[in-house]
């Protein structure tokens, strides 16, 4: 049979879900029992479909659902921060005007337009660049730290949990096997007892039989 | 409890006039959803997750051109499966310095179970790995289309509005994607 493999290219979902129509139904039937290629296919959905169904819904990180969305709260015409602002802005103009210079005895050197050359600005920036990457690496290094002992930590609680499960399994096993063992026990021990009890009367009965016996055989002897 | 028998209509209208708390509410309502799908249309959970904020930042921005026509849940994923277009386009363009994204969030959100059988928690960790191991050897035109088709359980004509694509062209990237999947399947168990 050639197969020009349509028929299931276009219906192959329809087919496996069940809502092709009976003539479409019968074509796909047809496709896949006798042509390799369109079978190959309706396998691959199959499993994929059954692959789907497995997936595990992920729970969604933390995040801000509200953050882009909801704009700030307008301050009202006149309010004090408003107020503040201005001034601190007018402070900030004087302060560059006056070029000011607030300096410490750490180092600490704060220049509104001053006296600083651009050299000098360009080494302390040097040297703030550096204690920032200096500071970048260390953090760096404490986080991949931290998240190596926190995956140490997290096998070593897989493998306790595991461990745990495997005892459960095996104690859950041997309990099994301890009450059919006793069960059994039971029963070849009722099984015992009833033989004896049968041997026992058998013996009786013998017994009694050879008493008539005797007491007849006395009896004739008499006679 | 207040908002929870509210249709996605009542707090559309409430979000619009204001109210973060019911823009919350709607987006909690969906938001795994969307999550899940960014997750495995994307290589890793750092992708996805800014996916999703930029799918509902679309929604919110949005939102006052939604008009009440067909339901507020295909309308949202047409949004993402516009934006993930969109993303992994760049991403074909311009691909990051990283190895292997997946792999290493594979083990990034392995976490030790708490309370759960850990066999059955570590299966289903390896059932998703796989499905998204999977998904990413199709381009994303067919990953698309395989994602509606397996994951949102939509019809070809759904699909086709969806992803603005005619339904023959729809069945025929299904179908090559199934051809693809196929040969990549085989090739891991030869492996």
């Amino acid at each position: 049979m050639s197969c020009d493999h349509q028929v299931l290219a276009d219906h192959v979902c329809d087919y496996i879900e069940g809502k092709a129509p009976p003539v479409i139904r019968a074509r796909c039937d047809e496709a896949v029992q006798q042509c390799a290629h369109c079978r190959d296919v309706h396998a691959q959905a199959l499993e994929f479909y059954e692959l789907a169904g497995k997936w595990q819904q992920q729970e969604v990180p933390h995040w801000n659902r509200a953050r882009f969305v909801v704009p700030p709260a307008r301050l009202p015409q006149g309010s004090w921060p408003a107020w503040a602002a201005l001034a601190a802005s007018l402070a900030a103009i004087v302060l560059v005007l006056l070029r000011v210079e607030i300096s410490t005895t750490d180092g600490l050197l704060i220049s509104f337009g001053g006296s600083q050359t651009d050299a000098r600005v360009q080494e302390l920036v040097a040297a703030e660049l550096a204690r920032h990457d200096t500071a970048q690496e260390l953090l760096l290094d404490a986080r991949l730290d931290d998240f190596a002992a926190d995956q140490v930590n997290a096998n070593q609680l897989l493998l306790a949990r595991w461990q745990e499960v495997a005892r459960a399994e095996r104690r859950q096993e041997l309990g099994l096997l301890m009450s059919s063992w006793q069960s059994q026990r039971f029963e070849d021990q009722q099984e015992f007892n009833n033989q004896l009890t049968r041997l026992t009367n058998d013996q009786i009965e013998n017994n009694q039989y050879l008493n008539v016996l005797l007491q007849n055989a006395a009896q004739s002897r008499r006679n | 409890m207040l908002f929870a028998s509210a249709s996605d209509e009542t707090l559309i209208g409430k979000a619009l006039g204001g109210s973060q708390r019911h823009w919350e509410r709607l987006v909690r309502r969906h938001e795994t959803m969307v999550y899940n799908y960014c997750l495995r249309m994307t290589r890793n959970t750092s992708d996805a997750r800014d996916l999703l904020q930029e799918v509902f930042l679309a929604v919110y921005r949005h939102l006052p051109s939604y008009r009440n026509e067909g339901q507020f849940k295909g309308w949202m994923m047409r949004i993402a499966a516009n934006k993930t277009m969109d993303l992994l386009r760049v991403r074909q363009r311009s691909p990051r310095l990283s190895t292997d994204d997946a792999a290493l969030d594979a083990v990034q959100q392995w976490q030790a179970p708490d309370t759960q059988n850990p066999d059955r928690v570590y299966e289903q960790h390896n059932d998703n790995h796989r499905i998204r191991t999977l998904l990413q050897a199709l381009p994303p035109e067919q990953r698309l289309v395989v994602e509606l088709k397996f994951f949102q359980h939509c019809t070809f004509e759904e699909i086709a509005l969806q992803t603005s694509t005619p339904v023959n062209t729809v069945k025929s990237r299904l179908y090559t994607s199934l051809q693809k999947l196929k040969d990549t399947l085989e090739e891991r168990h030869v492996v």
